[in-house]
């Protein structure tokens, strides 16, 4: 009977691996030439040798490589590090290293949750952001959001761009003007982040003084106590 | 004539001595090891996945089961997630866990008191607070009356550290404990060694009173 049992319960397991391997679909780019998905509300396009894998209808996960995407909400962007998905539409721009993924926003808005974290963090257009592993605090070691670099970001860009050429000169013009925005607003986000750093450290500051001069008192009045215990008061 | 006939020749050796379906069999295999590769990578990051998954686990599984002797093999896994904040997260332990020890003890909580130093002494050995705690366990073994665990702790703190301020007065409160046992010759070769050893003030007029209250 029990052998049935386990015959019963590894076949189950075996049909469930095959049913899972079975539903996802890998997308391998070849050495010299890209991989466009192109369907009616979303274009995703891989870079060379990059590897991409389709794990549901909506829910694209980079493994290694590049990645440019124009996509909805319904479309979920995936890594070990964080999970995106667009606000409403917005185009992307990813990359994949081995400890990190590098994301940046170049049109619309990216919600982002680092792994770990349950609170999704707004990627405005033309702000980029980097994810890591987890740290000690359980959550994926992210940075603030940084301004796009201009010349690396558009090459990148011009590498995946799935039209043609005059199509694309179109779109950067436009995005020069968002971009002078994100780099706006990551000079005030970094602004705002120095100040509360510089606040938040003379505030440790305070509290090491204060926290140096009870130790110093404490110290003092155990050291008397001893004196009180050792010698005078046995 | 004979060009042809060589044409021929070259032409009939090239179908049948099998170089064809080698390099078929090449291409397939190359394509096979292209999907093998592909395969591993994908493996390889399922497996990334389900670590990063682990490491969003571990503050919380470390709060509750990651101390002590039993919790090394938690501690050992959570290393390998980020050595360096580890290491900070580790020092900021270790201090509260010396706060806590310190404030039972000003609470005359001796027996509490004792377990915090304890633990210290024996999870964070590297921690900057590790001969205050000796002083202080020794302080709550005398507090408490037992005497034996305090000289061995005494000893403990003379072997790791020899010149440290607190080894000091912790000789001092060894010699009090050898005039309770009436052991007065050897409270006395106490009190004359920290004389000569500790050259800080405080420690060595310590033992001058002391020494002093013996020949009274």
């Amino acid at each position: 009977m029990s052998d049935v049992l386990r015959f019963l319960f590894l076949a189950g397991l075996f049909f469930l691996d095959v049913h899972v391997r079975a539903s996802t679909k890998v997308i391998a780019a070849e050495d010299a030439r890209k991989v466009t998905v192109q369907e009616d509300a979303r274009t995703v396009v891989l870079g060379r040798k990059g590897l991409l894998e389709q794990r549901d209808e909506h829910t694209w996960h980079l493994v290694r490589g590049t990645l440019y995407a124009e996509a909805t909400a319904d479309e979920r962007f995936e890594t070990p590090f964080m999970v995106a998905r667009c606000q409403d539409r917005c185009q992307i721009l990813m990359e994949r290293h081995e400890d990190a993924v590098q994301v940046s926003c170049l049109s619309g808005t990216l919600q982002v949750v680092p792994v770990g974290d349950i609170k999704p963090s707004q990627l405005e257009a033309g702000l980029g952001a980097r994810f890591g592993r987890v740290g000690p605090d359980g959550k994926s070691i992210s940075e603030i959001p940084q301004s796009l670099p201009w010349d690396k970001t558009v090459r990148s860009w011009a590498v995946l761009w799935p039209g043609d050429l005059r199509e694309f000169k179109t779109t950067l013009l436009e995005f020069r003007k968002t971009w002078q925005d994100g780099v706006e607003r990551a000079s005030l986000l970094h602004s705002s982040k120095a100040d509360r750093a510089i606040a938040s450290e003379q505030e440790r500051l305070r509290r090491m003084e204060v926290l140096r001069g009870q130790r110093e008192r404490e110290d003092a009045k155990l050291r008397a106590l001893f004196r009180e215990k050792a010698w005078v008061n046995p | 004539m004979t060009l042809g006939w060589m044409q021929l020749y070259s032409s009939v050796r090239v179908s049948y001595n099998g170089l064809r379906e080698y390099q078929v069999e090449i291409k397939q295999l190359h394509h096979e090891l292209k999907q093998a590769e592909i395969a591993k990578e994908i493996e390889s990051e399922h497996f990334l996945e389900f670590r990063q998954y682990v490491a969003t686990l571990m503050p919380e599984v470390l709060k509750q089961r990651g101390q002590g002797e039993q919790g090394y093999p938690l501690r050992s896994l959570a290393s390998t997630i980020a050595k360096t904040e580890n290491e900070t997260l580790r020092q900021a332990v270790a201090k509260s866990v010396f706060e806590r020890g310190k404030d039972l003890f000003r609470k005359k909580e001796y027996a509490k008191a004792k377990k915090e130093f304890k633990r210290l002494i024996k999870d964070f050995g590297f921690s900057p607070y590790i001969a205050e705690s000796y002083f202080l366990l020794a302080e709550t073994y005398f507090q408490d009356d037992e005497f034996e665990d305090c000289v061995s702790t005494i000893q403990q703190m003379i072997e790791l550290f020899p010149s440290h301020e607190l080894t000091g007065f912790a000789m001092v409160r060894l010699g009090r404990v050898f005039e309770i046992q009436n052991r007065p010759e050897e409270a006395v070769d106490i009190y004359k060694t920290v004389i000569r050893s500790f050259p800080q003030r405080d420690v060595a007029g310590q033992a001058k009173n002391s020494l002093r209250g013996m020949t009274l």
